[in-house]
């Protein structure tokens, strides 16, 4: 009972810590829209002194996979992904916690291979030297960002998987 | 087994991972992979999985969703949406169902802001539904009605599916936009004529409201000026050219970031607020095209939808049937899934086929969202449904449901109309030379 209740504690406090994270990196994301509108207006009026902000496409693109990647984890804790609650709504609460955790140990799944691939495309960008057209960035940090970000959504899903096997154990 | 096989057998998964209420777009990913991996290898599987997700994340083209979704939100923190509710009520509020008829054309106006079926719901669920009761009208009728109205936000651009469905299938954003504008109009007047004709056969259902004077309706104007001055300065920007649509959208945020600082209307909780609503909505839409993007990959190496367009080519039935199958489908499909995941899944099989039958694609974006905008407000998941419960607490759901029901033949009669006559949708963006 006492071990159960101890496991219970570690789950909670697992996401509490994955919660403000992904709190922490979304508002790193409402910083990076802000920085978006700033630059896509800016580009806009200086453009018509002629006097374009030079790769600012690029910049927007860049800012804009920041904002996503830093974004998603804490989408996922606001229950913010789309999703079909139709059936499983109707199942007992161990039947939903069983489900829940079989699409939680796909989705684990998915987005750890996304992770881990976002990391190597990032080292392959990175050993190439590969950059954008006009600004020259290197793209590489960016897609660490993703990888970050989906290692991030990787610990929302795996929180959210342990709360559903309490649920299909306890009922 | 035949790619054609694992086609099938990955859709079939697909849907019962949707139904074990896995997220549309893990889900989409996840098959995607599995299925590509096993037509191609898992080697070249897994290298595509890194790829789509940084290709689509730094896509230009999607950078549009963030900024328009912005100027939503903005619109809809800045109380935008009831000061085109009092104008369109003073004109409009002392004819038979007066608040009704005000209600379309309001919700109409503030999806020339916003491009989101729920923030229009909500704005103005919030705003109408307490004068609709003052004004004693029948509770199944108004909430029907605001809930109905609230869709005009996803065909009046700017509008999210528009842009998704234009980034889907590389057909441009503004030609879309235009598209939406004549049936917005359109949709918006067959749902006040609803509302009309209700209240004439019987007049109780929404007596008319208190007649105002010229003065009243001339000051109410301003709410509505602000509308048309973000509307001209995006859409204008658009087709003139000034403007990228992403540069339109953080424009167009802009704009109504300045009308509320102006009008005291907007607080610095406020932004925050609608920066983290924008974030959320960002990311929720990004993955699920994503998860398509992946899904689509998959599907484009079975070469199955090109398969079905063939098929379908030599079938010899009037392409009008075949569409009126594919509507069927979308409308049960739309009782079921969220739309924005129904058009991201089923696009990229169906879009080959629409182009083969000789279907303009630009008209079919419009024809699919208005399919969508039936998804919104039929059960079981009407999500519009569930946001004007939320305002009116106490009304059970079938009531609202019922309400909907007049509103839903206005948009079949709508997309009936659109499909007799396709110049509707097309002679706007036929104006256009981009």
């Amino acid at each position: 009972m006492e071990d159960s209740e101890e496991g219970l504690g570690r789950v909670a406090f697992l996401d509490s810590i994955v919660r403000w994270v992904s709190t922490i990196c979304d508002k790193i994301a409402q910083a990076g829209l802000f920085a978006m509108l700033l630059l896509a207006t800016s580009n806009i009026l200086l453009r018509k002194f002629g006097k374009p902000i030079y790769g600012a496409y690029d910049y927007v693109c860049f800012i804009s996979t920041i904002v996503v990647a830093f974004a998603i984890a804490n989408c996922a804790v606001r229950r913010g992904h789309t999703q079909v609650e139709l059936l499983v709504a109707r199942f007992s609460p161990r039947a939903q916690g069983i489900v829940d955790s079989l699409t939680g140990i796909l989705s684990l799944g998915i987005f750890s291979l996304v992770t881990w691939q976002s990391i190597a495309l990032a080292n392959d960008m990175r050993r190439a030297g590969e950059t954008s057209m006009t600004s020259l960035q290197p793209f590489y940090p960016y897609i660490y960002a993703i990888a970050f970000g989906c290692a991030l959504l990787c610990l929302v899903i795996l929180v959210d998987l342990m709360k559903s096997v309490v649920k299909a154990v306890k009922g | 087994m035949s790619p054609s096989t694992i086609a099938i057998a990955g859709i079939i998964l697909l849907v019962i991972l949707f139904l074990l209420r896995m997220p549309v777009a893990y889900a989409m990913a996840l098959i995607g992979f599995v299925g590509f991996a096993s037509v191609t290898s898992t080697g070249a599987a897994l290298s595509i999985l890194g790829k789509d997700f940084w290709v689509m994340f730094s896509s230009y083209s999607l950078t549009v969703v963030p900024m328009f979704v912005l100027m939503g939100t903005i619109a809809f923190y800045s109380g935008m949406g009831g000061r085109l509710y009092r104008a369109a009520y003073r004109f409009l509020g002392q004819l038979p169902g007066g608040l009704g008829i005000a209600t379309c054309y309001a919700c109409a106006a503030f999806g020339a802001c916003c491009g989101s079926t729920t923030a229009a719901a909500a704005t103005m669920g919030k705003v109408i539904l307490p004068e609709m009761e003052k004004y004693h009208y029948d509770r199944s009728l108004a909430t029907g009605c605001v809930a109905s109205a609230g869709t005009l936000a996803i065909l009046i651009p700017p509008s999210t599916i528009l842009i998704i469905y234009g980034i889907l299938t590389e057909e441009s954003i503004g030609k879309l936009f235009a598209a939406g504008i004549l049936p917005g109009i359109l949709l918006a007047s067959l749902f006040a004529a609803t509302v009309y004709i209700i209240c004439r056969l019987n007049p109780k259902l929404g007596p008319p409201g208190v007649s105002t004077t010229w003065k009243e309706k001339l000051q109410s104007l301003s709410g509505v000026m602000e509308m048309l001055l973000l509307f001209a300065l995006v859409m204008g920007g658009l087709f003139v050219g000034w403007f990228t649509p992403t540069e339109a959208g953080a424009a167009g945020s802009a704009g109504a970031t300045i009308i509320a600082l102006v009008r005291r209307q907007l607080t610095l909780r406020g932004f925050l607020d609608a920066l983290a609503e924008t974030t959320r909505i960002t990311a929720m839409i990004f993955v699920i095209v994503t998860g398509a993007t992946v899904f689509g990959h998959f599907m484009a190496v079975t070469r199955v939808p090109f398969e079905l367009s063939d098929w379908i080519g030599g079938l010899g039935v009037s392409p009008y049937l075949i569409m009126a199958c594919i509507l069927v489908g979308y409308l049960i499909g739309g009782c079921f899934m969220d739309s924005l995941a129904l058009i991201t899944l089923t696009v990229p099989v169906l879009y080959p086929v629409i182009l083969k039958l000789g279907f303009n694609s630009v008209w079919f974006g419009v024809i699919i969202v208005l399919v969508g905008e039936m998804g919104v407000i039929t059960p079981p998941v009407g999500i519009n449904v569930y946001i004007i419960q939320g305002v009116a607490r106490d009304l059970p759901l079938e009531v609202i449901f019922r309400g909907i029901f007049p509103f839903l033949v206005a948009l079949l009669v709508c997309t009936v109309m659109l499909i007799i006559f396709p110049q509707i949708a097309l002679f706007l963006p036929g104006l256009t030379n981009w």
